[in-house]
Protein backbone atom coordinates (compact mmCIF):
# COMPACT_ATOMS: atom_id res chain seq x y z
CA UNK A 1 0.00 0.00 0.00
CA UNK A 2 1.26 3.66 -0.74
CA UNK A 3 0.20 6.51 1.05
CA UNK A 4 0.41 9.57 -0.54
CA UNK A 5 0.84 11.34 2.57
CA UNK A 6 2.01 9.23 5.10
CA UNK A 7 -0.02 10.59 8.15
CA UNK A 8 -0.71 14.08 6.69
CA UNK A 9 -4.09 13.56 7.54
CA UNK A 10 -4.15 13.23 10.95
CA UNK A 11 -4.31 16.25 13.31
CA UNK A 12 -2.63 14.59 16.45
CA UNK A 13 0.74 14.03 14.65
CA UNK A 14 3.28 15.62 15.10
CA UNK A 15 5.21 14.91 11.33
CA UNK A 16 7.76 17.85 10.81
CA UNK A 17 9.15 18.56 7.30
CA UNK A 18 12.78 18.09 6.76
CA UNK A 19 13.47 22.45 7.03
CA UNK A 20 11.14 21.96 10.41
CA UNK A 21 13.34 19.12 11.22
CA UNK A 22 16.61 20.87 10.64
CA UNK A 23 15.45 23.77 12.21
CA UNK A 24 14.90 21.50 15.71
CA UNK A 25 17.81 20.10 15.24
CA UNK A 26 19.69 23.38 15.59
CA UNK A 27 17.93 24.35 18.76
CA UNK A 28 18.21 21.09 19.92
CA UNK A 29 21.94 21.72 19.44
CA UNK A 30 21.97 25.12 21.52
CA UNK A 31 19.87 23.47 24.38
CA UNK A 32 17.03 25.37 23.67
CA UNK A 33 14.28 23.95 26.43
CA UNK A 34 11.29 24.60 24.03
CA UNK A 35 12.60 22.96 21.26
CA UNK A 36 13.26 19.67 23.98
CA UNK A 37 9.57 19.83 24.70
CA UNK A 38 8.71 19.62 21.24
CA UNK A 39 10.77 17.08 20.32
CA UNK A 40 9.41 14.67 23.08
CA UNK A 41 6.22 15.40 22.31
CA UNK A 42 6.75 14.76 18.96
CA UNK A 43 8.73 11.49 19.35
CA UNK A 44 7.82 10.14 22.75
CA UNK A 45 5.05 7.90 21.52
CA UNK A 46 6.53 6.60 18.42
CA UNK A 47 9.46 5.85 20.63
CA UNK A 48 7.55 4.27 23.47
CA UNK A 49 5.40 1.70 21.09
CA UNK A 50 8.57 0.95 19.31
CA UNK A 51 9.98 0.19 22.74
CA UNK A 52 7.44 -1.61 23.61
CA UNK A 53 7.28 -3.69 20.82
CA UNK A 54 11.48 -4.55 21.34
CA UNK A 55 11.43 -4.81 25.28
CA UNK A 56 7.29 -5.40 27.04
CA UNK A 57 5.48 -2.78 28.58
CA UNK A 58 7.53 -3.08 31.77
CA UNK A 59 10.65 -1.99 30.38
CA UNK A 60 9.79 0.33 27.61
CA UNK A 61 9.57 3.92 29.54
CA UNK A 62 12.98 2.91 30.47
CA UNK A 63 14.74 2.21 27.30
CA UNK A 64 13.04 5.70 26.24
CA UNK A 65 14.15 7.43 28.90
CA UNK A 66 17.78 6.18 28.29
CA UNK A 67 17.60 6.47 24.28
CA UNK A 68 17.15 10.64 24.85
CA UNK A 69 20.59 10.67 27.09
CA UNK A 70 22.04 9.15 24.17
CA UNK A 71 20.52 11.15 21.58
CA UNK A 72 21.59 14.33 23.40
CA UNK A 73 25.19 12.74 23.87
CA UNK A 74 24.75 11.40 19.65
CA UNK A 75 23.38 15.37 18.18
CA UNK A 76 26.43 17.05 17.83
CA UNK A 77 27.46 13.59 15.20
CA UNK A 78 23.52 13.77 13.49
CA UNK A 79 24.38 14.64 9.47
CA UNK A 80 20.75 14.94 8.28
CA UNK A 81 21.51 11.63 6.06
CA UNK A 82 18.38 9.71 7.67
CA UNK A 83 15.36 11.54 9.08
CA UNK A 84 15.59 12.65 12.84
CA UNK A 85 12.70 10.19 13.53
CA UNK A 86 14.52 7.29 12.03
CA UNK A 87 17.80 8.53 13.43
CA UNK A 88 16.28 8.48 16.78
CA UNK A 89 14.91 5.05 16.38
CA UNK A 90 17.70 3.80 15.16
CA UNK A 91 19.08 4.08 18.25
CA UNK A 92 16.09 3.03 20.65
CA UNK A 93 16.46 -0.20 18.74
CA UNK A 94 20.06 -0.40 19.79
CA UNK A 95 19.69 0.28 23.37
CA UNK A 96 16.74 -2.39 23.73
CA UNK A 97 19.02 -4.71 21.69
CA UNK A 98 21.32 -4.34 24.93
CA UNK A 99 18.93 -4.12 27.24
CA UNK A 100 17.65 -7.73 26.22
CA UNK A 101 20.92 -9.15 25.89
CA UNK A 102 20.90 -8.08 29.52
CA UNK A 103 18.02 -9.76 30.37
CA UNK A 104 19.04 -13.32 29.72
CA UNK A 105 16.08 -15.07 31.33
CA UNK A 106 13.29 -12.99 29.54
CA UNK A 107 11.20 -14.89 27.64
CA UNK A 108 10.96 -12.10 24.58
CA UNK A 109 14.71 -12.87 23.91
CA UNK A 110 13.71 -16.49 22.66
CA UNK A 111 10.84 -15.43 20.76
CA UNK A 112 12.06 -12.69 18.82
CA UNK A 113 12.49 -14.61 16.02
CA UNK A 114 8.86 -16.17 15.93
CA UNK A 115 8.66 -18.23 13.18
CA UNK A 116 5.41 -20.48 12.65
CA UNK A 117 3.44 -19.44 9.79
CA UNK A 118 0.07 -18.46 10.56
CA UNK A 119 -3.30 -20.19 9.25
CA UNK A 120 -1.73 -23.14 7.72
CA UNK A 121 -4.97 -25.44 8.85
CA UNK A 122 -7.07 -23.02 6.89
CA UNK A 123 -5.93 -24.76 3.63
CA UNK A 124 -6.25 -28.43 2.51
CA UNK A 125 -3.51 -30.47 0.68
CA UNK A 126 -3.95 -28.37 -2.27
CA UNK A 127 -3.43 -25.43 -0.95
CA UNK A 128 -7.60 -24.44 -1.08
CA UNK A 129 -9.26 -22.78 1.13
CA UNK A 130 -10.87 -25.43 3.79
CA UNK A 131 -12.17 -22.34 5.99
CA UNK A 132 -12.35 -19.23 3.34
CA UNK A 133 -12.56 -16.12 4.94
CA UNK A 134 -15.81 -15.44 6.67
CA UNK A 135 -17.52 -11.75 5.68
CA UNK A 136 -17.01 -9.13 7.68
CA UNK A 137 -19.90 -6.52 8.81
CA UNK A 138 -18.20 -3.69 7.03
CA UNK A 139 -14.72 -4.44 5.35
CA UNK A 140 -13.08 -0.78 5.79
CA UNK A 141 -10.38 0.68 7.27
CA UNK A 142 -13.14 3.61 8.65
CA UNK A 143 -15.56 0.44 9.86
CA UNK A 144 -12.50 -1.20 11.80
CA UNK A 145 -11.45 2.25 13.83
CA UNK A 146 -14.90 3.47 14.49
CA UNK A 147 -15.84 0.69 17.25
CA UNK A 148 -13.82 1.46 20.27
CA UNK A 149 -13.96 -2.47 20.68
CA UNK A 150 -12.50 -3.66 17.66
CA UNK A 151 -10.39 -0.56 17.86
CA UNK A 152 -8.75 -2.17 21.75
CA UNK A 153 -8.79 -5.86 20.10
CA UNK A 154 -6.37 -4.33 17.19
CA UNK A 155 -4.50 -2.63 20.07
CA UNK A 156 -4.21 -5.88 21.59
CA UNK A 157 -3.51 -8.12 19.10
CA UNK A 158 -0.15 -6.27 17.88
CA UNK A 159 0.89 -6.16 21.78
CA UNK A 160 0.49 -10.03 21.61
CA UNK A 161 2.66 -9.91 18.25
CA UNK A 162 6.05 -11.61 18.84
CA UNK A 163 8.74 -9.05 19.30
CA UNK A 164 10.44 -8.94 15.66
CA UNK A 165 7.23 -8.67 13.80
CA UNK A 166 5.34 -6.34 16.09
CA UNK A 167 8.78 -4.42 15.42
CA UNK A 168 8.17 -4.36 11.91
CA UNK A 169 4.40 -3.66 12.06
CA UNK A 170 4.84 -0.92 14.06
CA UNK A 171 7.31 0.58 12.15
CA UNK A 172 5.92 0.22 8.41
CA UNK A 173 2.40 0.27 9.30
CA UNK A 174 1.72 2.53 11.93
CA UNK A 175 4.72 4.95 11.52
CA UNK A 176 5.16 4.84 7.53
CA UNK A 177 8.89 3.83 7.56
CA UNK A 178 9.53 2.72 4.00
CA UNK A 179 11.20 -1.10 4.54
CA UNK A 180 15.07 -0.20 3.68
CA UNK A 181 15.13 1.88 6.57
CA UNK A 182 12.98 -0.27 9.19
CA UNK A 183 15.62 -3.06 7.74
CA UNK A 184 18.09 -0.41 8.45
CA UNK A 185 16.90 0.14 11.94
CA UNK A 186 16.61 -3.37 13.03
CA UNK A 187 19.66 -4.46 11.41
CA UNK A 188 17.68 -6.93 9.31
CA UNK A 189 17.49 -8.41 5.64
CA UNK A 190 14.69 -7.25 3.56
CA UNK A 191 13.67 -10.41 3.14
CA UNK A 192 13.23 -11.34 6.73
CA UNK A 193 11.80 -7.33 7.08
CA UNK A 194 8.94 -8.47 4.62
CA UNK A 195 8.41 -12.17 6.00
CA UNK A 196 8.04 -10.53 9.54
CA UNK A 197 5.53 -7.89 7.73
CA UNK A 198 3.12 -10.52 6.23
CA UNK A 199 3.21 -12.72 9.18
CA UNK A 200 2.63 -10.15 11.70
CA UNK A 201 -0.95 -8.21 9.17
CA UNK A 202 -1.74 -12.01 9.00
CA UNK A 203 -2.25 -12.60 12.55
CA UNK A 204 -3.68 -9.13 12.87
CA UNK A 205 -6.31 -10.31 10.20
CA UNK A 206 -7.12 -13.46 11.97
CA UNK A 207 -7.84 -11.00 15.33
CA UNK A 208 -10.23 -8.91 13.43
CA UNK A 209 -12.07 -12.17 12.07
CA UNK A 210 -12.12 -14.09 15.08
CA UNK A 211 -13.53 -10.57 16.71
CA UNK A 212 -16.35 -10.71 13.83
CA UNK A 213 -17.48 -14.01 14.46
CA UNK A 214 -17.44 -13.46 18.22
CA UNK A 215 -18.28 -9.92 18.60
CA UNK A 216 -15.75 -10.17 21.04
CA UNK A 217 -11.73 -10.15 21.13
CA UNK B 1 -2.08 -21.45 -11.24
CA UNK B 2 -1.43 -20.17 -7.77
CA UNK B 3 -3.04 -22.20 -5.04
CA UNK B 4 -5.17 -19.70 -2.42
CA UNK B 5 -2.23 -20.28 0.57
CA UNK B 6 0.46 -19.46 -2.11
CA UNK B 7 -1.86 -16.24 -2.91
CA UNK B 8 -2.06 -15.75 1.13
CA UNK B 9 1.46 -15.85 1.26
CA UNK B 10 1.83 -13.10 -2.04
CA UNK B 11 -1.09 -11.16 -0.50
CA UNK B 12 1.64 -8.55 1.74
CA UNK B 13 3.47 -8.02 -1.36
CA UNK B 14 0.74 -7.91 -3.26
CA UNK B 15 -0.89 -4.98 -1.45
CA UNK B 16 2.92 -3.26 -1.29
CA UNK B 17 3.57 -3.15 -4.67
CA UNK B 18 7.00 -5.69 -4.09
CA UNK B 19 6.18 -8.17 -6.08
CA UNK B 20 7.85 -9.34 -9.30
CA UNK B 21 5.67 -8.19 -12.46
CA UNK B 22 5.02 -12.01 -13.26
CA UNK B 23 4.10 -13.36 -9.93
CA UNK B 24 1.54 -9.88 -9.42
CA UNK B 25 -0.10 -10.91 -12.85
CA UNK B 26 -0.25 -14.41 -11.41
CA UNK B 27 -1.98 -13.46 -8.25
CA UNK B 28 -4.27 -11.15 -10.34
CA UNK B 29 -5.32 -13.56 -12.32
CA UNK B 30 -6.15 -15.98 -9.50
CA UNK B 31 -7.90 -13.29 -7.76
CA UNK B 32 -10.27 -12.80 -11.05
CA UNK B 33 -11.54 -16.48 -10.77
CA UNK B 34 -11.46 -16.48 -6.46
CA UNK B 35 -13.82 -14.87 -4.75
CA UNK B 36 -12.33 -16.17 -1.36
CA UNK B 37 -9.19 -14.47 -1.90
CA UNK B 38 -10.61 -11.42 -3.18
CA UNK B 39 -12.47 -11.09 0.37
CA UNK B 40 -9.32 -12.05 1.73
CA UNK B 41 -7.25 -8.83 0.31
CA UNK B 42 -9.92 -6.72 1.09
CA UNK B 43 -9.83 -7.36 4.56
CA UNK B 44 -6.40 -7.43 4.70
CA UNK B 45 -6.31 -4.10 2.83
CA UNK B 46 -8.54 -2.82 5.21
CA UNK B 47 -7.02 -4.32 8.32
CA UNK B 48 -3.22 -2.33 7.08
CA UNK B 49 -5.01 1.15 6.10
CA UNK B 50 -6.68 1.34 9.73
CA UNK B 51 -3.20 0.69 11.48
CA UNK B 52 -2.11 3.79 9.35
CA UNK B 53 -4.83 5.70 11.01
CA UNK B 54 -4.69 4.35 14.28
CA UNK B 55 -4.51 7.43 16.59
CA UNK B 56 -0.67 8.06 18.16
CA UNK B 57 -0.02 7.34 21.34
CA UNK B 58 -0.99 9.18 23.99
CA UNK B 59 1.92 10.47 26.55
CA UNK B 60 0.93 12.54 28.79
CA UNK B 61 2.34 16.36 29.68
CA UNK B 62 3.57 14.93 32.72
CA UNK B 63 5.72 12.86 31.17
CA UNK B 64 7.16 14.99 28.33
CA UNK B 65 7.65 17.64 31.28
CA UNK B 66 9.94 15.03 33.43
CA UNK B 67 11.58 13.81 30.07
CA UNK B 68 12.41 17.39 29.58
CA UNK B 69 14.14 18.35 32.94
CA UNK B 70 16.05 14.75 32.42
CA UNK B 71 17.24 16.27 29.77
CA UNK B 72 18.47 19.52 30.72
CA UNK B 73 19.43 17.82 34.32
CA UNK B 74 22.00 15.86 31.98
CA UNK B 75 23.05 18.98 30.27
CA UNK B 76 23.66 20.75 33.40
CA UNK B 77 25.28 17.98 35.08
CA UNK B 78 27.77 18.18 31.70
CA UNK B 79 28.50 21.75 32.67
CA UNK B 80 27.29 22.30 28.95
Amino acid sequence: LRRSSPKGDRISDHHLSLPEEAELVRQLLSHDEHAFTLAVRAYQGKMLRLARALVGEAMAEEVVQETWLAVLKALPDFEGRARLKTWILRILCNIAKSQLRHEARSARTTQWWDDDPPGEARFDANGQWQSPPCPWQEETPEALLKAEELRQCIESAIAALPPAQQAVLTLHDIEGLAMDEICNILAISPTNGRVLLHRARARLWAAVENYEKERGC
Amino acid sequence: MLSCREVTERASDYLDRALPLRQRLAVRLHLFMCQHCRRYLRQLRAVVIALGRMPELEVPEEMVRKQVEALLAQIRQRGG
